[in-house]
C-alpha cells in the first residue's frame, strides 16, 4: 500500500473500522513507513488530550475580582442608531481617511515642494549653478563635503 | 444551600448568595471556557461575563432544568461569542492600537511552555483545538462537552436543547472529521 492510501485510512484504521485484510496492510505498512508511522504516532498524540480536563482549579479571589469587575462596569445608554453609526459607519470611514492622510503626508515629504528645490531656479550657466545642484544632491541638503568642492572646482577647471 | 433557593436570594439582590454561588461554581464555568478557548485570561474574562449575565437576568432561569445546566449553556455561548468577536476584531486591532487605548487588544497565542508540558504535547494540545475551531459549532460544542466535561448524551442534549440522537450524530461526524482534519494537518506541516 502506498503511503497516500494510508492516509486515507489511517482514521478508520484508528477506529478499528477496516476489515480485516485492510488491517493488517496498514499495520505491516506503519511497521515499516517511518513517516507514516511518524504521522500516526502525532494524531494518536492530538486525539489522546480528548478526555475529561479540569485544568483550572479553584481560585481564592475569584469573587473579589468579579465584584471589582460589576462596580466599574459602565454600560452606557446609547440609541441603536447611534451605536449602529459608531461602528458600522464613524469608525470605518475615520480609519479610512486616517490611512489616505498618512499616505498624502509620506508622499509630500517624500517627493518635496518643487519651489523648494532652489536650484532649479538658478540659470544653468552662472558659477553657482554646479554649487547649488550638487547640494542638491544629498538628501535634507547638507552641506557637502570640503573635499567636493575641491572636485567640482577642479571638474571646473578642465573644462574650462 | 439549595440551588433553587440560592438564586431566589440572587434574584432579590442578596450579596453572600451571590458569593456562595460563585465560589460554587467558578472552576466549572472556568473549566468549560478554557476547555473552548483555551486560554486562561480569556477563561477568566468570559466566565466573570457569564456571572455578571447570570446575575443581571436571574429571572430568565425558569427552573425546569438543572443549573449546571443553565450554566453550561450560558457558558458555552458566551465563549463562542467571544471566539467569534475575536475573529472580527483582528483586523481592526492594529489601528485600534493607534487611535483607542481603552480596547483591549488581540493577543497572539501564548507559544512559551506551561510548566510540566513537553514541547510535543503542547504541540498536539495546539492542532487539537485547532480541529476543533475548524469543526462546525455544534459539533465542536457537542465533542468539548462530551469528552473535556464528560458530559452524558443526556446531559449535552439539555444543554444544547436538542435530542440524545442528535447529540450521537453530531459526536460520531464530529469526531471523524476532527480526525481528517488533524491527520491533513500534520501531513501539511
Amino acid at each position: 500500500m502506498k503511503c497516500k492510501e494510508i492516509h486515507k485510512l489511517l482514521h478508520q484504521f484508528m477506529d478499528n473500522e477496516l476489515d480485516v485484510e485492510q488491517n493488517i496492510e496498514v499495520q505491516k505498512h506503519l511497521d515499516t513507513c517511518a513517516n507514516c508511522y511518524s504521522l500516526f504516532i502525532k494524531v494518536q498524540g492530538s486525539l489522546g488530550l480528548l478526555k475529561p480536563n479540569s485544568e483550572i482549579s479553584e481560585q481564592t479571589f475569584y469573587f473579589t475580582r468579579l465584584k471589582q469587575k460589576m462596580e466599574n462596569k459602565i454600560i452606557p445608554k446609547e440609541s441603536v442608531f447611534a451605536g449602529f453609526l459608531s461602528k458600522k459607519l464613524v469608525q470605518p470611514v475615520i480609519y479610512l481617511s486616517s490611512l489616505i492622510l498618512a499616505v498624502y503626508i509620506g508622499i509630500l515629504i517624500g517627493s518635496g515642494s518643487v519651489e523648494q528645490n532652489s536650484y532649479t531656479e538658478v540659470p544653468n550657466n552662472d558659477e553657482n549653478y554646479i554649487e547649488s545642484f550638487a547640494q542638491h544632491q544629498y538628501l535634507n541638503e547638507l552641506d557637502i563635503e570640503p573635499i567636493e568642492n575641491l572636485i567640482l572646482s577642479d571638474n571646473n577647471l578642465n573644462e574650462d | 444551600m439549595d440551588d433553587n433557593i440560592l438564586l431566589e436570594k440572587i434574584a432579590n439582590k442578596d450579596e453572600n448568595a451571590f458569593q456562595f454561588f460563585v465560589e460554587k461554581y467558578h472552576t466549572l464555568v472556568l473549566n468549560v471556557c478554557n476547555n473552548i478557548l483555551n486560554s486562561y485570561d480569556d477563561s477568566m474574562d468570559v466566565s466573570q461575563e457569564v456571572f455578571m449575565k447570570i446575575y443581571e437576568s436571574i429571572e430568565n432561569f425558569r427552573g425546569d432544568s438543572k443549573v449546571t445546566t443553565w450554566l453550561y449553556r450560558i457558558s458555552v455561548n458566551k465563549s463562542l461569542n467571544y471566539l467569534r468577536s475575536q475573529k472580527k476584531s483582528k483586523w481592526f486591532s492594529s489601528l485600534d492600537i493607534l487611535f483607542n487605548n481603552n480596547i483591549k487588544n488581540y493577543e497572539p497565542e501564548d507559544d512559551s511552555l506551561k510548566p510540566g508540558e513537553d514541547i510535543e504535547q503542547e504541540e498536539n494540545k495546539k492542532v487539537l483545538y485547532y480541529a476543533l475551531r475548524k469543526l462546525p459549532k455544534k459539533q465542536n460544542i457537542a465533542i468539548t462537552l462530551n469528552n473535556f466535561e464528560d458530559l452524558s448524551y443526556k446531559e449535552i442534549s439539555e444543554v444544547m436543547q436538542i435530542s440524545v440522537s442528535e447529540v450521537g450524530v453530531l459526536i460520531n461526524r464530529g469526531k471523524k472529521k476532527l480526525q481528517k482534519l488533524i491527520i491533513d494537518y500534520y501531513k501539511n506541516n
